[in-house]
């Protein structure tokens, strides 16, 4: 992503002085898929887990941010970093199982675990059930009023701190070892790498992540009940990795840019979405196979040629 | 009761086993995993309902219209969209059928709308109802014709694939592709056929589920994830595994059901098979493979 930090202050920042407020809202939802979407790419290319139940992370963290704010008045902060605790507690219960299984057997487990987080916040009484949680507030923090504005600032700024963080992440001596576990675990463990604690960790991470997502969400939306955190959502998370680019925070915001953006712009067209959506999924991974972050980079494709 | 509910598990048990099983097939010929696979039945239990509600033709003539149908769709997808991309990551591939899932569904959504179709029991008349000691148990004649197909399928599909040349050319395909090549096998022609199969499998589960879920757009939705299960559960190569893995779902299912909670059925289901595969993270079939460090 070094190569497009100038996209930041000259594209991402000035943007609320356009005054468009629709299009501000959408962005803030881009921001918050991709935070969620980073938790994703962290545990399926960084620790080569395979996860389709995601969503149950992103739900945790909604509900969980939302109870706080709503029954029992809490600052959003607290409420936020809350969330993040919880969701990253459930990923290192949830990861325990994967230490055993993989490939199609993790995907069922963590599909299983999905459903039944789904399944769990529609029973209790303190989630709403099946009506779900309604007018949680948007964040007013200090002199700063609660306005889209002051939302974008904020999930801009947390997308931008994860990026910070996880680079550094990933040159250090943990995140080597990671990926060497995910290219080959048993190698790894000879050379010493710990896998039972660098999978939990992963799974930890990617929960957490998943988790203040949702809690931005509950927030952005005003709005959550059981059905929005279904299988769909899980795979969308894992449609937005694969369709933006794995294994970098820019191709995720494309990916993510590109499931919240398609219904808006097609909208106004008499054609189902899903249609659009599926035809496009089917047409990057057969002609994108590294995601459309792959267009940006045909210039490098040139290069190579070269020598 | 806990028979009525035993007997009921094994009906629903053995929708999720031919499901299991058509996603095996496919799976262990051509190394496709099938997310899209239910939604494909989809479309045949509509074909059906056109044929059979809309333009008043015969049941049994619908229904092989329908079955000729899937078959022919699981023909179209495996060779036209996944052959290409067979040896890719299983979450492109996860991917990539969740893109033809949505494309089945829109069009399903655009052609025939978002309304329940209904879809009449062939079987109409009283149900059997079994007495014995203290206990009654009664069977509708719609599952006791569920139960006869499933067989029927799991039995012809058995004596093909161990009896027929056919057959063994598929499996020695599924056991390895180069050396079956080299053997003189049209390992192409055995994976189209495996997908054939596997197609009309689904559109046969789907028309079979058909009266009791309406016919609509996410209608296969939870059986296709409770077959998934069912294949996973039962090792996911093994095809006594599938049926296995399908039926104790399905006895599950239904005993969670009443005995423990309505509300969190799936919940605990699921949950027990999780249980299951920490226990034994191969299936319940399965084989422990030897890997390359």
């Amino acid at each position: 992503m070094k190569k497009y930090l100038w996209f930041i202050p000259f594209v991402l920042v000035p943007l609320p002085f356009l005054g468009y407020p629709f299009l501000l809202s959408i962005f803030v939802l881009i921001g918050i898929y991709t935070i969620a979407a980073i938790g994703m790419d962290v545990l399926t290319t960084w620790a080569g887990q395979i996860s389709i139940g995601n969503a149950a992370f992103f739900a945790v963290g909604a509900y969980t941010s939302a109870i706080l704010v709503v029954n029992f008045h809490v600052p959003f902060l607290i409420a936020f970093l809350a969330s993040g605790l919880f969701a990253m507690i459930i990923g290192i219960v949830v990861g325990l199982p994967a230490l055993r299984v993989s490939g199609f057997y993790l995907a069922v487990v963590t599909m299983a675990f999905g459903i039944a987080v789904q399944q769990i916040i529609g029973v209790f009484q303190i989630t709403g059930g099946y009506n779900g949680i309604r007018n949680i507030p948007v964040p007013s923090f200090w002199i700063f009023k609660a306005s889209p504005v002051y939302q974008y600032y904020i999930v801009l700024f947390i997308v931008f701190l994860i990026f910070i963080v996880l680079s550094r992440i990933s040159f250090s001596k943990s995140g080597l070892a990671l990926f060497a576990m995910r290219d080959s675990e048993i190698a790894a463990r000879a050379f010493g790498v710990n896998s039972l604690k660098y999978k939990l960790a992963a799974f930890a991470a990617s929960a957490a992540l998943t988790g203040l997502a949702g809690s931005l969400y509950a927030s952005a939306i005003g709005f959550i009940s059981p059905s929005q955190f279904d299988l769909t959502l899980s795979l969308d998370l894992l449609a937005m990795v694969i369709v933006g680019g794995t294994g970098s925070v820019m191709g995720v915001m494309i990916g993510a840019a590109f499931f919240v953006g398609l219904p808006f712009l097609l909208s106004g067209y008499n054609i189902s979405i899903t249609i659009i959506q599926g035809v496009a999924l089917i047409v990057i991974l057969l002609f994108l196979p590294k995601g459309l972050l792959q267009i940006f980079k045909i210039t490098d494709l040139f290069k190579k040629k070269v020598i | 009761m806990v028979f009525q509910q035993i007997i009921a598990g094994i009906i629903t048990g053995s929708l999720y086993a031919i499901v299991a099983l058509g996603l095996v097939i496919a799976y262990k010929v051509t190394g496709v995993m099938n997310f899209a696979y239910g939604y494909m039945g989809m479309i045949s239990a509509y074909i059906f309902f056109t044929c059979f509600s809309m333009m008043g033709m015969n049941y049994i003539l619908s229904f092989f219209i329908a079955v000729t149908f899937g078959s022919f769709v699981g023909y179209a997808v495996e060779r036209g969209l996944l052959r290409p991309v067979r040896n890719i990551s299983p979450a492109s591939m996860v991917i990539i059928t969740l893109g033809l899932l949505l494309v089945l569904e829109g069009t399903a959504l655009q052609i025939w709308g978002n309304n329940y179709q209904q879809i009449p029991n062939l079987l109409n008349g009283l149900p059997f109802i079994l007495r014995f000691g203290g206990g009654i148990i009664v069977i509708p004649q719609q599952n006791i014709l569920i139960l006869g197909v499933v067989t029927a399928v799991i039995i012809a599909l058995i004596l093909y694939l161990n009896l027929t040349f056919q057959g063994k050319a598929m499996r020695a395909v599924a056991q390895n592709e180069e050396i079956a090549k080299l053997m003189g096998i049209n390992s192409s022609l055995m994976m189209s056929i495996s997908w054939i199969i596997s197609g009309s499998i689904g559109a046969l589960a789907a028309i079979l589920v058909a009266p009791q879920t309406f016919v609509y757009p996410d209608m296969m939705l939870s059986l296709q994830i409770m077959g998934f299960t069912a294949a996973v559960l039962g090792g996911f190569e093994s095809i006594p595994g599938s049926i296995i893995g399908g039926i104790s779902i399905g006895i599950i299912e239904n005993l969670v059901g009443t005995y423990i909670s309505t509300n969190l059925k799936t919940t605990f289901s699921l949950a027990i098979i999780v249980a299951i595969l920490i226990v034994k993270p191969e299936g319940l079939l399965g084989s422990t493979k030897a890997r390359r460090v």
